[in-house]
């Protein structure tokens, strides 16, 4: 073991693991975690100061992540409850020197939660209603896309302030609850539902 | 660095639908702008959604994503028109990195080549992609030539651009840097008005997806640091590139007005909702009276030209 001189005493160094995903025994394959670039990762901490999530959650730290995606440490209660923190505002991939992006591997491991039915029930709620927008009109986001008990968190005059917007929606030519003056044609609709089926992004 | 001479005159507009749902008044009056300059642009009922609200809430899987956009792009690349253009920042963001995995990684081609041919329709992905804030750049000469109504003169604006516009393809900003975006401030500047720094102008509008989806939290804090940022230089007016930025920075101001972190309501408009307004619009028509932060008392403040 390598040692450490410090005010005359020798304190023992652990030796460093190399940061290289050869041997590993579970290899994510994902592209979009690939393209986190973590193989890439100095661990300089950029990210860590950069991110929003981090500022804000004291368990929450992207380049403790990168590293734990250079170890293959990534199936964890804890991880699984960590990468719902992210924002997703790239701030850390603007910021690294080393043109990471931490997110990127998040975001790959928030699908992954998703698809083995282990994120939050809100996050499998969204997923369920973007499923059925999607299918039913080929649109993601519908004007009651928006939850309407976070109304309640902007405030009461907030909240009055918008009470009239569904009647100004339809005198501009909007109806209340779709996103779009002009639908999807049929045939369109037709090939996004094929898209969503042969992707396996369908209700069961 | 200045990118802005090569973006051509006529735009596949790409429907935004977080801008339709929350604020149609972006779309009508992105229109009413192209219109007044002369700008030639199509819409297209058939482009369906580009899927980016579920992409960044982590529950639309890649392929799905990638298939999906390949037939967005491909539709906007079969008409005459040479540039998609984005009205959000998480579409121009999650169609332009589709557009990349899409050239850069063969596998991935393959599959969404594979899919396009079983729904009987031709790939073509080569288009160029843009930010309408890059168009009205672009064409500031021409916004500046037109009749307008309103001055800005003596008006103080506060510029947030969306992390989806500059953090994610930073090298595509076409004025500016990833620390510091101009687009929206060189328009502005463009069109009379002083633009205003604060210290938070790097952070998130707080949207993540938690503002819609798990909790508020990293909003509501993250709100406290951006607003009571903007609160300190007292601009009349906060200015968006992205229909959710508009919302999150409106949304959270009463509380933080109850709190103390603001003295008062500060309004937000999306940059062409401003403009279509300089230009002599009725709000009221292009529907840019939706939001929830009054924008009467801000148009009082504009001084009358004509
Ligand atoms: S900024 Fe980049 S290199 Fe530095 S720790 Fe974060 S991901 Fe790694
Ligand atoms: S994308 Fe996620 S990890 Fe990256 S800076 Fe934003 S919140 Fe932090």
């Amino acid at each position: 073991m390598s040692t450490h001189q410090k005010s005359g005493k020798n304190i023992p160094i652990r030796k460093i693991k190399r940061f290289t995903l050869n041997n590993t025994s579970k290899p994510i394959n994902d592209m979009l975690f690939k393209k986190s670039g973590f193989k890439k990762c100095i661990q300089c901490g950029r990210c860590t100061a950069s991110c929003t999530a981090a500022y804000l959650y004291q368990d929450y730290n992207p380049r403790e992540l990168m590293r734990k995606f250079i170890f293959d440490d990534v199936y964890s209660k804890e991880i699984n409850e960590l990468i719902w923190k992210c924002g997703q505002c790239y701030s850390c991939r603007a910021r690294c020197p080393r043109n990471c992006k931490a997110g990127l591997g998040v975001q790959s491991l928030q699908l992954k939660s998703v698809f083995n039915g282990n994120a939050p029930p809100e996050i499998i709620n969204i997923s369920k209603q973007i499923k059925l927008n999607l299918y039913k009109y080929g649109i993601t986001f519908l004007p009651s896309t928006q939850r309407i008990d976070l109304l309640e968190e902007f405030g009461v005059k907030t909240n009055d302030q918008s009470i009239e917007n569904s009647k100004k929606r339809e005198s501009l030519g909007f109806k209340m609850d779709m996103t779009r003056i002009n639908p999807l044609p049929e045939e369109s609709l037709q090939e996004v539902r094929q898209i969503l089926e042969l992707t396996g992004f369908v209700e069961d | 660095m200045d990118q802005t001479d090569d973006i051509p005159n006529d735009y596949y507009l790409f429907k935004s639908c977080v801008a339709d749902s929350l604020y149609p008044g972006i779309e009508l009056s992105v229109k009413y702008v192209l219109d007044q300059i002369n700008a030639g642009y199509k819409e297209d009922p058939r482009q369906s959604s580009c899927a980016g609200f579920g992409v960044y809430s982590g529950v639309v899987p890649l392929e799905t994503n990638l298939a999906l956009n390949a037939r967005n792009i491909s539709l906007a690349s079969e008409t005459e028109n040479t540039d998609l253009v984005c009205l959000c920042s998480s579409c121009y963001s999650n169609l332009k990195h589709c557009q990349k995995l899409l050239s850069k990684e063969k596998n991935l081609e393959k599959d969404a080549k594979v899919i396009m041919k079983k729904i009987g329709m031709d790939y073509k992905i080569d288009l160029d992609i843009r930010h309408v804030s890059d168009v009205f750049l672009s064409r500031i000469n021409d916004l500046k030539n037109t009749d307008q109504m309103y001055s800005l003169s003596g008006i103080n604006v506060v510029t947030h651009h969306g992390c989806h516009y500059s953090k994610f393809f930073f090298k595509d900003i076409i004025s500016g840097t990833f620390e510091r975006p101009t687009v929206l401030d060189e328009i502005l500047k463009g069109l009379g008005c002083d633009v205003v720094d604060y210290s938070e102008q790097f952070l998130c509008c707080g949207g993540g997806l938690h503002g819609s989806v798990i909790d508020c939290e990293y909003s509501r804090e993250t709100l406290l640091r951006k607003l009571s940022s903007i609160n300190e230089v007292k601009p009349d007016i906060i200015i968006t590139q992205c229909p959710g930025c508009s919302f999150n920075l409106e949304h959270y101001q009463e509380h933080l007005i109850e709190e103390s972190y603001m003295d008062g309501y500060i309004p937000v408009l999306y940059i062409s909702e401003l403009i279509s307004i300089l230009m002599g619009a009725d709000p009221e028509n292009l529907g840019i009276d939706m939001h929830v932060v009054p924008i009467e008392p801000f148009i009082r403040k504009l001084k009358v030209i004509k």
